[in-house]
């Protein structure tokens, strides 16, 4: 939980205004604002399927 | 009748919910199964319907239409909504599901006993409820008046609020569950189908595209506000099929070169207060909506609770995901019309409808249909999860608990059926006195209460074993007052309260005076409640992994 909150809140500040220079780096042709939205979804996926497995073990 | 074959789809679809109300009637003559179906929804139809249930109107529409007017940025409020599901899995399902019986206050009485705190829960249950359905009834009427032109709002918030009354009253939790599982069925269905369908005929059956050509488009926002709307209008009009709204598409960063793309963050978000006073209200608000956590009550055990989250979990992230895609292939493809709606002043509309739109490009009148049907499915599938919870709460929180412990099963029944009602009058007569007023501020109000009162005080209930009595009541008290003082003073444009800022969401100031006050006067008192047998019962210290099943007996 503490992960997944440091890497919420790390993307929300990133994608703030005062940071939207950064968000906006191209990388690929799409912008580090999209791999790090795409990336709060898959780390959510990921760390809730470890909970999960490390709770049923 | 313009739109009759779409109509008919609608109302196909309104009648099967109606009559999945009627047939679930024989399964709600005891409390238990009125209340939380038995606790025995299997957990993969429970996990579609806890789906449902969050994926509300304002998600099917609403993300894909602002990100087909704003760009990129607005995709933020769906990663939020995901997040906040996270949460809910890793820190809540579990424990609540095995310290509870029907409702979020059965899982505090647990470990605090009086009556203070359920009267706390039940005011705020009800608060939290009423401000998150009457934006519900609200932008039914709204949108099907602006859809369907012809029947009024009047009309359709009345049709709104009582098929809400007919599920909830004659189903109860088993025809809410089964109402609320076909229509995420019917969500997900036409996001997939608008999202196929965009790709394989105008994207080259390649989903990259779908952002890679974003990245050479100003949004139709940008447009107006530089007064551009009138130069690319007049050689792309509205009437413009697919592949010419494209071209008009692409044509706007021709006539606005300085512009940045839609695919480029950060043109339309806040400063950092704002943006983290928002990302905070969606990261714990979902923790403090009663009727997503009742939904963990309905099925068997904790194991089939995790199940159905991580289910919900795994839609969502789907969901979302294809909002993003569909939003901007919205944008491209009804590029002058959006526009031109912009440029009227019909932003509202504009976000509102260009889904439904998207749906009659694509698909004609059969996936407008669809659509319609979809948006329908939304908003009930929210109202009457939302109706379903303030009725447990008055029923089995107020009645049952506070009032008549001694009543029968049947009377208590047919307070959760007549409060059923009272509610749904209430909505619908605040959803046409509240007409004009603004949803989204509705909507951010109740995130932001939820995550002022109910996220802290069950966070701090259910893993801080130095929490007290005392500490959860001031909890509810300071983060209610908060919460609802800041919300009250954006609606009333105040730029400053008490000598700090009035943010886009009350949450910043909310939750962190909520979490001081609690942590003080829990410090500052004793009263830890009945605090082993509460650790004990939610975090099953023994080391099994289940409870006892069906919801226990008072």
């Amino acid at each position: 939980m503490a992960l997944y909150s440091v890497i919420y809140f790390v993307v929300a500040v990133v994608t703030s205004a005062e940071f939207a220079e950064f968000a906006a780096t191209m990388i690929f042709g799409l912008p580090l604002g999209f791999y790090l939205g795409i990336g709060v979804i898959i780390s959510g996926l990921v760390i809730t399927r470890i909970y999960l497995a490390k709770i049923e073990n | 009748m313009d739109n009759i074959v779409a109509l008919s789809i609608l109302i196909v679809g309104m009648a099967t919910f109606f009559l999945i109300g009627i047939y679930s009637r024989r399964w709600t003559k005891s409390t238990a199964e009125f209340y939380v179906a038995g606790g025995q929804i299997p957990w993969k139809l429970n996990g579609v319907a806890m789906f449902s249930n969050y994926a509300s109107g304002a998600s099917f529409l609403g993300v894909a239409g602002a990100i087909a007017l704003f760009g990129i940025d607005n995709w933020w409020l769906a990663l939020g909504f995901f997040a906040a599901w996270v949460v809910v899995v890793l820190i809540l399902a579990s424990p609540l599901r095995r310290s509870g019986k029907y409702t979020v206050a059965d899982a505090l009485r647990e470990r605090f006993s009086g009556p203070e705190i359920r009267f706390l829960t039940i005011v705020a249950g009800l608060t939290i409820g009423v401000l998150y359905l009457v934006p519900q009834l609200v932008g039914a009427g709204h949108l099907f008046n602006l859809l369907v032109p012809g029947l009024d709002y009047i009309f359709w918030v009345a049709i709104a609020g009582g098929m809400t009354a007919v599920i909830v009253v004659m189903g109860g939790m088993r025809g809410t569950s089964y109402n609320q599982a076909f229509q995420g069925i019917i969500i997900f269905g036409a996001m997939i189908l608008l999202f196929v369908l965009a790709m394989v005929m105008y994207f080259n059956w390649n989903p990259l595209n779908m952002l890679t050509e974003a990245d050479n488009v100003v949004t139709p926002t940008q447009v107006v506000e530089n007064d551009a709307a009138q130069e690319i209008l007049s050689v792309y009009p509205i009437e413009s099929n697919g592949d010419e709204a494209m071209e008009a598409a692409f044509y706007s960063s021709e006539v606005l070169p300085e512009e940045p793309s839609a695919l480029t963050p950060g043109v339309n978000v806040k400063d950092l207060p704002n943006q983290l006073s928002l990302v905070l209200g969606l990261f714990l608000g979902v923790v403090g909506l009663p009727h997503v956590l009742i939904r963990l009550y309905t099925v068997k055990d904790a194991v089939a609770a995790r199940k159905s989250t991580e289910l919900t979990i795994i839609s969502l992230a789907i969901f979302y995901t294809l909002t993003l895609f569909v939003g901007f292939a919205a944008m491209m493809l009804l590029y002058p019309l959006l526009t031109d709606l912009i440029n009227n002043g019909e932003v509202g509309k504009a976000t509102n409808t260009a889904v439904a739109e998207l749906g009659d490009l694509l698909g004609g009148q059969v996936l407008l249909g669809v659509v319609l049907a979809g948006a329908m499915a939304a908003i009930l599938s929210s109202a009457v999860g939302l109706l379903i919870q303030m009725t447990t709460t008055v029923a089995h929180d107020g009645y049952t608990v506070l009032l008549r412990p001694e009543s029968s099963e049947e009377q208590r029944v047919l307070v959760a059926r007549g409060a059923g009602i009272v509610l749904t009058v209430i909505a619908v007569l605040l959803s046409i006195v509240l007409k004009e007023e603004n949803v989204a501020q509705l909507v951010g109000m109740t995130f932001g209460i939820a995550a002022s009162t109910f996220a802290p005080v069950l966070l701090m209930t259910v893993w801080w074993v130095r929490a007290t009595k005392q500490g959860i009541i001031a909890t509810f008290i300071v983060g209610l007052i908060v919460s609802l003082a800041f919300t009250a003073a954006k609606y009333m444009g105040m730029d400053t309260l008490v000598g700090l800022p009035v943010l886009v969401n009350p949450a910043l100031y909310g939750v962190t005076a909520a979490f001081a006050t609690g942590i003080i006067v829990s410090l500052l008192t004793k009263d830890v409640g009945a605090v082993d047998h509460f650790m004990h019962l939610a975090h099953d210290r023994d080391g099994r992994d289940s409870d006892a099943g069906v919801p226990r007996e008072d």
